[in-house]
């Protein structure tokens, strides 16, 4: 069947139909090892949680009756799954795309080419969403499995689907914008993740909401809702392209230079005229003055956008309003039995968040040098390799002192809502931010000296971060389904992963599950997962700072 | 002055000195075994087709190629031994220059005072020299992006001599340049060199070298095909020289005995001017002008042109590539 079918894509005429962008990424697509092997990593975490998942719930042997009518269950959470996994993928595959080209400067030639905005852009979209419908395609047969323990009807099975397809394609045509206005690959990913993260509430929510209703627990789907839902992202989806396809010839000549974000330029002129009208108050001078010692210190903190006070205020301000908004709404106005789980939710984005960007801003240092070429002319300094990249790191610390503050606000605000104040509950809080944070800059960092380009960086530390995050709970999931879930397994994959570490911590504020006890017994896991974490951020730190010249690419 | 060896009357080792050199990336060996060494303000022109190693073995003497065989020694120092101390002494050009686009010219030439760790009170007043120098002192507020190609090649010139290196590393620094900037760099470097700077320069602009080196290499396929001064090229390929004089009694009877003078190839004439083709080795421009007054020329002007090194190169190339 597959043969028939490819002997009759050869025969069509796709030559004249003159799609030569598509055509030249495809085949730089196939012709790389990575596309197959993520394809196959992703396959492969796929299919073992999703084995896990069934394994888990039913185990083997388990009779039809068992099954009967569990299929709803794992169709949502399979559909989350692929969901969740589209918002992280599709902005690393797309975030290249156009902003690729500008940075190897081949972007000029495309527009200089008779190929009109439109055809580019529609041609880089449609080379982008071959390989991430090929991951959502992945997925269908699990979701047949899932029709078969019934529970879900042929009309949510193909709606489910529908959904997951409109999710990526509409997440794909936000990338392609984001990275046809975007200087630097780096950039697009960086507003594609946070307008990911934001794009849920206003269209892919809707999409993905409306009709998910039916399959996530209402009884019936309404199909008018559905209907509204999907022509609501097909707008969305032809609005991010036109405004692409609307910018890609003027920002051809974009460079990184310019890198902060348009939104910050837009917010400059906003608060100089609110500051006009304000009567000239300056409460954060921007004087970078010039470099006394330290030069790539100076340059980190005071020069680059993410490290200059007044876009630390504002990247502060971003994430503290929403927090300091939401958590109290959540606390006021959400019924009492889900408003445990909202908050952790809100804590787990805002842990995501954080994570995400530092991580990705430290993954980026040194690669980012290495492919603007500027590193070399660094490493020809009589600096030590050990202060060029503890130089280059002072800018995420400042970073992270910033993010931590909205989780600081979040931990506080929990602590005073669940008066009496749990000195334990902020004393963890307080570690885990200390332990944590740091950890990932280091892991990032060590990523970021061996990869070449920034892009690669980014993507590496995302995966790492994800696939640690997954393993652990696959590996508690299957622990749990082989009743190896005694209390010492319990303790064991408490002191290994972070997710379920925060989660305790929550519940040390409510004194809940036991944390009432101030004996050492009852914290040990807490102490030891601490232990574990810090160790292995001074392990990190070591292994960056061992043979640091050499991995920075000189004699040492 | 220096002997063969490039040690000078004072017993002080070369420059640079380069010995049995291989540098592999993976199975592909860019250097294959190349020696050579510079005397002290000596300008060396590394010449060679793309791929011919000139950049890997430039980047073995910038300290930031390794691993590699053989030895590269600088100033006497091997760069392995004390990589700190070579890059006081080296100023390193990339191809690319490698400026940080968000930063103004001040900015960046005092970021880098600041990596070299020169005294803060003689920096103002150090850039401002080398602004002058590379011409470049209006722009010392403008941002480093908005300046041309060939502004920011002087920029980067600027900022590879902001801590007196005694060697200059300079990996193509006229490529992609207009002739206009071309010429300004060059003019620069012939400064460099008269103060006593030893410099390293690669190129694929053959007229560049031949105007600016007094000592050239010539690099194929990872090894040295030739290496010395440029006259010696001509030596060894009998290669002409064209030299250009203006007389004032032109004549058919002067261009005769002008034609007898030993060493010339060909004479043109094109009204009062003479083209004259000349063997290098055998008669020298000096010698030349001496012949023709001798021979009864009232000369009003004398240009001799550069060597022909792209003669040279091709005849002593193959085109081949590591």
């Amino acid at each position: 069947m597959i043969f028939a079918v490819m002997s009759v894509l050869r025969r069509l005429p796709l030559a004249s139909l003159r799609l030569p962008v598509l055509v030249k990424d495809l085949t730089e697509q196939a012709a790389q090892r990575r596309t197959y092997l993520i394809r196959f990593v992703y396959g492969l975490v796929l299919f073992t949680s999703s084995g896990v998942l069934f394994y888990a719930n039913l185990g083997i042997g388990a009779t039809a009756r068992q099954t009967l009518g569990r299929g709803s269950t794992y169709f949502a959470i399979l559909l989350t799954f692929q969901i969740v996994a589209m918002y992280l993928v599709v902005p690393l595959l797309t975030a290249g795309a156009i902003a690729g080209e500008r940075q190897r400067e081949t972007l000029v030639l495309l527009v200089l080419s008779p190929l009109t905005p439109r055809q580019i852009v529609l041609q880089k979209y449609l080379s982008r969403m071959t390989p991430v419908l090929s991951f959502v395609f992945l997925s269908f047969p699990l979701l047949a499995i899932t029709y078969t323990f019934g529970g879900v009807t042929v009309a949510e099975l193909i709606l489910g689907i529908v959904v997951l397809i409109f999710v990526c394609l509409e997440l794909g045509a936000f990338g392609i914008m984001c990275s046809a206005g975007c200087a630097t690959t780096a950039q697009a990913l960086g507003a594609t993740y946070v307008g990911a993260l934001l794009f849920p509430w206003f269209c892919s929510g809707v999409c993905c909401t409306l009709p998910a209703a039916g399959l996530w627990g209402a009884e019936n789907t309404s199909h008018v809702a559905a209907v509204v839902a999907a022509g609501f992202c097909v707008f969305s989806t032809a609005a991010c392209l036109t405004i692409a396809e609307t910018v890609l010839a003027g920002r051809t000549f974009v460079t990184a230079n310019r890198n902060v974000p348009p939104l910050f330029r837009l917010m400059d002129r906003f608060f100089e005229a609110l500051n006009a009208a304000a009567g000239g108050i300056v409460l954060l001078h921007d004087r970078p003055g010039l470099p006394a010692r330290e030069p790539i210190r100076w340059r980190e903190t005071r020069k680059r956008s993410f490290g200059t006070p007044r876009y630390l205020a504002r990247i502060l301000l971003a994430m503290e309003l929403p927090v300091l908004v939401v958590a109290p709404a959540i606390r006021l106005y959400a019924a009492p039995a889900v408003q445990e789980r909202v908050i952790l939710t809100l804590f787990g984005l805002t842990w995501m968040c954080v994570i995400l960007l530092v991580g990705v801003f430290a993954a980026s240092l040194v690669s980012q040098e290495r492919s603007r070429q500027t590193l070399s002319v660094l490493l020809t300094c009589p600096l030590s390799g050990r202060q060029i990249l503890e130089q280059k790191l002072a800018g995420v610390d400042r970073l992270i002192v910033i993010l931590a503050v909205p989780l600081a606000s979040l931990i506080l605000f929990e602590a005073w809502w669940r008066s009496p104040l749990s000195g334990t509950y902020l004393l963890l809080s307080a570690v885990s931010l200390a332990v944590y944070l740091p950890c990932v800059k280091w892991l990032a960092a060590g990523l970021g000296l061996r990869m070449r380009t920034q892009l690669v960086a980014m993507v590496a530390i995302v995966s790492v971060l994800v696939v640690w995050i997954a393993s652990l709970g696959l590996a508690i999931s299957a622990l749990s389904r082989f009743h190896l879930d005694s209390p010492a397994v319990r303790e064991f994959t408490l002191v290994l992963s972070p997710i379920d570490i925060v989660r305790s911590i929550q519940k040390t504020a409510t004194n809940a599950a036991g944390y009432t006890s101030d004996s050492l017994k009852t914290y040990r896991p807490f102490l030891l997962h601490f232990a574990l974490y810090g160790g292995l951020s001074f392990l990190l730190r070591m292994m960056c700072l061992t043979n640091i010249d050499r991995r920075l690419g000189r004699v040492p | 002055m220096s002997d063969a060896t490039g040690t000078n009357e004072n017993g002080a080792p070369p420059m640079v000195e380069i010995f049995n050199l291989w540098v592999k990336y993976g199975p592909v060996e860019a250097v294959r075994g190349i020696s050579f060494s510079i005397p002290r303000g000596g300008v060396f022109g590394f010449i060679g087709p793309n791929g011919a190693g000139k950049s890997s073995t430039i980047r073995v003497l910038a300290t930031l190629q390794e691993p590699f065989a053989g030895w590269a020694k600088i100033d006497g120092v091997d760069t392995r031994n004390d990589p700190t101390r070579i890059r006081r002494k080296i100023g390193y050009l990339p191809d690319s220059v490698g400026l940080y686009e968000d930063l103004s010219v001040r900015e960046y030439l005092h970021f880098f005072a600041a990596a070299y760790d020169l005294p803060e009170a003689n920096r103002p007043r150090l850039i401002d020299d080398l602004l002058t120098l590379t011409d470049l002192a209006h722009k010392i507020d403008a941002q480093v992006v908005a300046l041309s190609r060939g502004m920011q090649q002087r920029l980067g010139l600027a900022r590879v001599l902001l801590h007196d290196p005694d060697l200059l590393l300079l990996d193509e620094p006229a490529s992609g340049l207009d002739p206009r900037a071309r010429i300004e760099i060059r003019e620069i470097l012939k400064e460099l060199a008269r103060m006593g700077k030893t410099i390293l320069i690669s190129s694929h602009i053959l007229h560049e070298l031949s105007q600016l080196c007094s000592q050239i290499g010539i690099l194929e396929a990872g090894q040295l095909v030739f290496e010395g001064p440029l006259a010696d090229i001509n030596r060894r390929l009998g290669l002409m020289q064209l030299v250009h004089a203006q007389v004032v009694n032109p004549s058919e009877e002067l261009t005769q005995r002008v034609r007898k003078i030993r060493g010339i190839e060909s004479v043109e004439v094109r009204g009062d001017r003479l083209s004259i083709r000349v063997r290098a080795e055998a008669l020298p421009p000096e010698t030349l002008l001496e012949e023709l007054r001798t021979a009864g020329a009232s000369v009003r002007m004398f240009q001799p042109e550069s060597l022909e090194l792209e003669t040279a190169f091709i005849k002593l190339t193959e085109g081949k590539t590591a």
